[in-house]
């Protein structure tokens, strides 16, 4: 559905370098601190900056060659901008309606109503909460078959963001072929969402890992100074000095449960694995 | 391009008011000081044009506007288009405003003066649109509306200058002369359409090449 090949982007300081690909049917996340790179990342994908070099395709079309008829198929969440705040909602619904031949207006109008959107208030006047709902309702009612949503859930409470990452997964269900490119600082959000995970740093890609295994097989391991010593090494990815000794992040949680029974072997978040890969030294 | 036009007309509902105001005050104008007056209206259609641009890019909203299913060059001529269609109301608005108050007040409607001041108005629309719309396109936002409102003063300027030196009696009198000659005008009209268009061409270059 998305395939990215050697992008890079130049600023004066900043260097972006990467490549991913997103399948049909699955929802990748993009997950970084700020400004690693993410929404550069999107901004080349949705054809808003130049490229310095790589190929980007959507749908088997690179993006320069996309037509309206195709962006109608992709849906976007720029956390940073959206409709004009002048307008209100019972002005976007006609622009909808002749700028996507497919958009379901009751439904729209409905989940606007069901979100507590009113509709005839401008949208700068709404707060951070009602214009990310209304920003995902906007991409998901027009049956599009790809969504990329540059971080949807910051600046949101728990329960909003719960109610976004809802309506999101709604539009998963219901086609087998929907498919999003997510991305977010609050990794919480999408551990329990994507297929699989890409994480960038300073402009680069620097892991990318299935959710389903990065749950199942990662761990973080804490040792003293004499388990470092002794244990095998060949699995740890990264390890970092704390005050009681080392924790160590492994890809192979199941080979040091049974090895090495004596030592701590903890669950650990996609937040704890991230600090490791961003912060860890290499063993 | 339909759902654009929408878009635009909503956002100009926010500056109905001025519009208003700004559409009456022109046509107070137009019977004594019928250079200013055609300024004025001028000024109101390049102002919502522009505007609409302004609206936009307001909280970095068109970083968002370009995801939506329109190239980029859809965009600038929807703005183009967007322009002719204000211009065209005000220019039909002039167009019975002049024919009614000649009925009325002088008692007999010379279509020839009421043709005059309704090329002077397309012809000052088109040469301004052409030069503002590209600034804008290149600059954006407040930026570019800032140097286009410096454009309308110094064009007032001008017009206040030239009228203080020889008279705007004098000036209209000479444009009159000059426009009277249905090819000079028609000529003047399609200066200006060339001008126009190929300043679509200009900001259609600009566009497809800004980031955002």
């Amino acid at each position: 559905m998305i395939s990215i090949e050697n992008l890079q982007k130049d600023y004066n300081q900043f260097k972006l370098e990467c490549s991913l690909k997103v399948s049909p049917g699955q929802v990748s996340g993009l997950v970084g601190q700020n400004g690693a790179g993410k929404s550069t990342i999107f901004k080349a994908l949705l054809g808003l900056i130049s490229m310095t070099n790589g190929t980007i395709r959507i749908m088997g079309k690179d993006i320069s060659n996309l037509s309206a008829e195709d962006k109608q198929k992709i849906g976007v969440v720029l956390n940073d901008s959206g409709f004009s705040g002048y307008l209100a909602i019972k002005d976007i619904v006609p622009i909808l309606v002749h700028m996507y031949p497919f958009f379901e207006k009751e439904t729209f109008l409905q989940q606007c109503n069901n979100f507590g959107l009113p509709l005839n208030k401008k949208i700068k006047d709404f707060s951070t909460g009602m214009k990310t709902k209304l920003k995902i309702l906007i991409a998901v009612s027009h049956k599009a078959s790809l969504l990329v949503l540059d971080e949807p859930t910051s600046g949101l409470d728990v329960v909003a963001r719960d109610e976004v990452l809802n309506i999101l997964r709604e539009y998963m269900e219901r086609d087998e072929k929907n498919t999003i490119l997510i991305s977010s600082h609050i990794s919480t959000d999408l551990e329990g969402f994507c297929d699989n995970l890409y994480m960038i740093h300073d402009g680069r890609i620097v892991w990318e890992e299935d959710t389903d295994v990065l749950l199942s097989d990662y761990a973080i391991l804490k040792l003293s100074q004499e388990q470092l010593n002794t244990i095998d090494k060949e699995y740890l990815i990264k390890m970092t000095k704390e005050t009681f000794g080392y924790c160590c992040l492994t890809n192979q949680k199941q080979y040091y449960y049974e090895n090495y029974p004596e030592i701590v072997v903890g669950k650990g978040s996609l937040d704890d694995f991230m600090f490791m890969m961003l912060k860890g030294e290499n063993l | 391009m339909i759902g654009l036009l929408i878009k635009d007309i909503k956002l100009m509902k926010n500056q109905i008011v001025f519009f208003l105001i700004t559409i009456v005050c022109g046509l107070i104008l137009i019977p004594k000081q019928p250079l200013i007056g055609a300024w004025l209206l001028t000024f109101v259609i390049a102002n919502f044009a522009i505007g609409s641009m302004t609206y936009d890019d307001f909280d970095n909203g068109n970083a968002f506007l370009f995801t939506l299913p329109f190239t980029r060059k859809q965009y600038a001529n929807e703005k183009y288009l967007f322009s002719l269609a204000m211009g065209s109301l005000v220019w039909i608005l002039l167009f019975l405003y002049n024919v009614i108050y000649q009925a009325i007040v002088n008692k007999r409607v010379d279509i020839y003066e009421v043709l005059f001041l309704e090329s002077v108005v397309i012809i000052f629309t088109l040469l301004m649109l052409s030069v503002m719309f590209p600034i804008q396109f290149k600059y954006g936002g407040e930026k570019g509306r800032i140097a286009n409102i410096a454009i309308i003063g110094v064009g007032l300027i001008i017009i206040f200058t030239v009228g203080n030196i020889v008279s705007i009696d004098s000036v209209t009198m000479k444009i009159t002369e000059m426009m009277n000659e249905l090819s000079i005008s028609v000529l003047f009209i399609l200066i200006a359409v060339a001008a126009y268009f190929v300043s679509m061409l200009f900001s259609q270059k600009i566009i497809s090449q800004k980031e955002f």
